[in-house]
């Protein structure tokens, strides 16, 4: 790959320097984040394959592609797992009940869970240190309606479109079916792998046979 | 490419061959020149890249908080502003430089940044380091080694000052491993980069040494080669953008 160390680092840097400025303008979550400092998080994803270090700090956090050291907290898992646990109401029983494999330091993953999961970020400040204090809190005030007007407006929406797509129309199985399909996928990728590995040993015992049986014919 | 073979008095300054007395003051010479303007032109000859090979170095220095950083040949202090937030108020970072003009500006850009307490600063030469033995966690030398008359006395003398288990990480400009990256990347570093060079520093020549230095460097398995031969242990090396540049990393038993 010509450019992929690059290429990699480079999409780090860019999340990294977004992140850092959502926090900016989020103070109560950067001071909480400290309770967390010089913490190396592991996120080994294993689907798509994608390794990130999170490691918050003085009033910035961390972000790297690679850490050539021990984490003290390593969590491994697909894509569709890490959501589940970044959007948990209760991280502790998500750890528990899903699929993602933890080593080290569980309690520092759900401070910094229920940490992330508070940010609210203040644009009404960033705002008002550019266009002023009048124009900026108007801005603001307006901003946060349409945010809120978007947000029910997009649920509403949301909910018409599943039951439509779903249940009028039946062009889509329901979720439960979508969950149940994915769980046989897996359990036949796992049963096949098994197979495959059956497969590999009897070849192997085969040969190993055949080389004790060659010098006797 | 392999070793440079020159004799024991003489060595290669770019593409010509001279005294090792006199290597050392023709570099300084062109940096003296190119000092001022150093970010600048990093920025426009590499499209900005040069920070993505120095973060990807800083992943792999694996440095924490408390830790003792050696930067060598740190220049304008790019590597040394990021270790000095990561060490923290316990650590220490050490931004060396043989170049007077380089570690001054340095220093100043370091200075007006705010970045002060856990940085000290050193007009020192790679090759005999003024530092005690066993003293730092992690040393770092970007884009420096290729301008270092006796590299392999330098690897020793950073050998030496590195604790046991401490990492040397060696950011340089290398081989590319495709022929036709290769070839474009020729053109690009004989033909435009020295017209760059006259339009922002008015100092063509520098920027053709600069060329001419990034061939006569050792390619990727030579270093590794004469970093195991320095005695670091567990030498392995990561190719950027296809091995224009790489870094190479070794650990002191």
């Amino acid at each position: 790959m010509i450019v992929s160390n690059t290429l990699h680092t480079a999409a780090i840097a860019t999340l990294e320097t977004a992140i850092n400025k959502a926090l900016q303008l989020d103070p109560s979550t950067l001071i909480k984040l400290n309770t967390l400092q010089n913490h190396v998080f592991s996120l080994h994803c294993t689907a798509p394959e994608i390794d990130l270090y999170f490691i918050p700090g003085e009033n910035e956090v961390r972000l790297c592609g690679m850490f050539d050291d021990e984490a003290d907290t390593r969590l491994t898992g697909s894509a569709r797992e890490f959501a589940k646990l970044a959007t948990a109401t209760d991280p502790a029983s998500a750890l528990i009940n899903g699929e993602l494999e933890l080593h080290g330091d569980s309690q520092a993953l759900i401070n910094l869970q229920k940490i992330l999961k508070q940010l609210d970020i203040d644009w009404e400040s960033s705002l008002a240190s550019i266009f002023g204090d009048v124009i900026g809190h108007q801005m603001g005030r307006t901003i946060r309606r349409a945010t809120r007007f978007g947000l029910q407006a997009f649920k509403g929406l949301k909910r018409q479109i599943d039951d439509y797509v779903i249940e009028e129309s039946n062009m889509l199985p329901p979720r439960w079916q979508v969950d149940r399909f994915y769980n046989d996928v897996d359990q036949l990728a796992m049963r096949t792998e098994r197979l495959q590995a059956q497969l590999q040993k009897l070849r192997q015992s085969a040969k190993g046979n055949l080389t004790v049986n060659l010098p006797e014919r | 490419m392999t070793k440079p073979q020159t004799d024991s008095k003489s060595t290669h300054f770019g593409y010509k061959t001279v005294d090792k007395e006199n290597k050392e003051g023709m570099v300084a010479g062109v940096f003296h020149s190119v000092a001022a303007k150093y970010d600048l032109m990093n920025d426009l000859m590499s499209a900005g890249v040069h920070r993505i090979w120095k973060r990807f170095t800083i992943e792999l220095s694996a440095v924490r908080p408390g830790h003792h950083v050696l930067d060598i040949a740190g220049g304008t202090g790019d590597l040394a502003a990021k270790f000095s937030k990561i060490v923290g108020p316990e650590g220490r970072v050490v931004l060396a430089d043989i170049n007077e003009s380089m570690l001054r500006v340095g220093r100043d850009k370091m200075t007006d940044l705010g970045i002060i307490g856990n940085v000290e600063y050193a007009l020192a030469n790679a090759e005999c380091l003024p530092f005690p033995d066993n003293t730092f966690d992690c040393i770092t030398i970007s884009f420096g080694l290729r301008n270092v008359t006796n590299k392999d006395a330098a690897l020793k003398s950073m050998n030496r000052v590195l604790k046991p288990g401490g990492r040397l990480l060696v950011l340089e400009f290398s081989k590319p491993g495709n022929a036709l990256l290769s070839k474009a990347y020729d053109t690009y570093s004989f033909k435009l980069l020295p017209k760059i060079g006259k339009l922002i520093t008015n100092d063509e020549d520098s920027y053709r040494y600069l060329a001419e230095s990034i061939r006569m460097h050792p390619d990727q398995e030579t270093l590794k080669e004469m970093m195991e031969d320095a005695g670091f242990a567990r030498c392995e090396y990561h190719n950027m953008t296809g091995g224009i540049v790489a870094v190479h990393k070794g650990i002191k038993p």
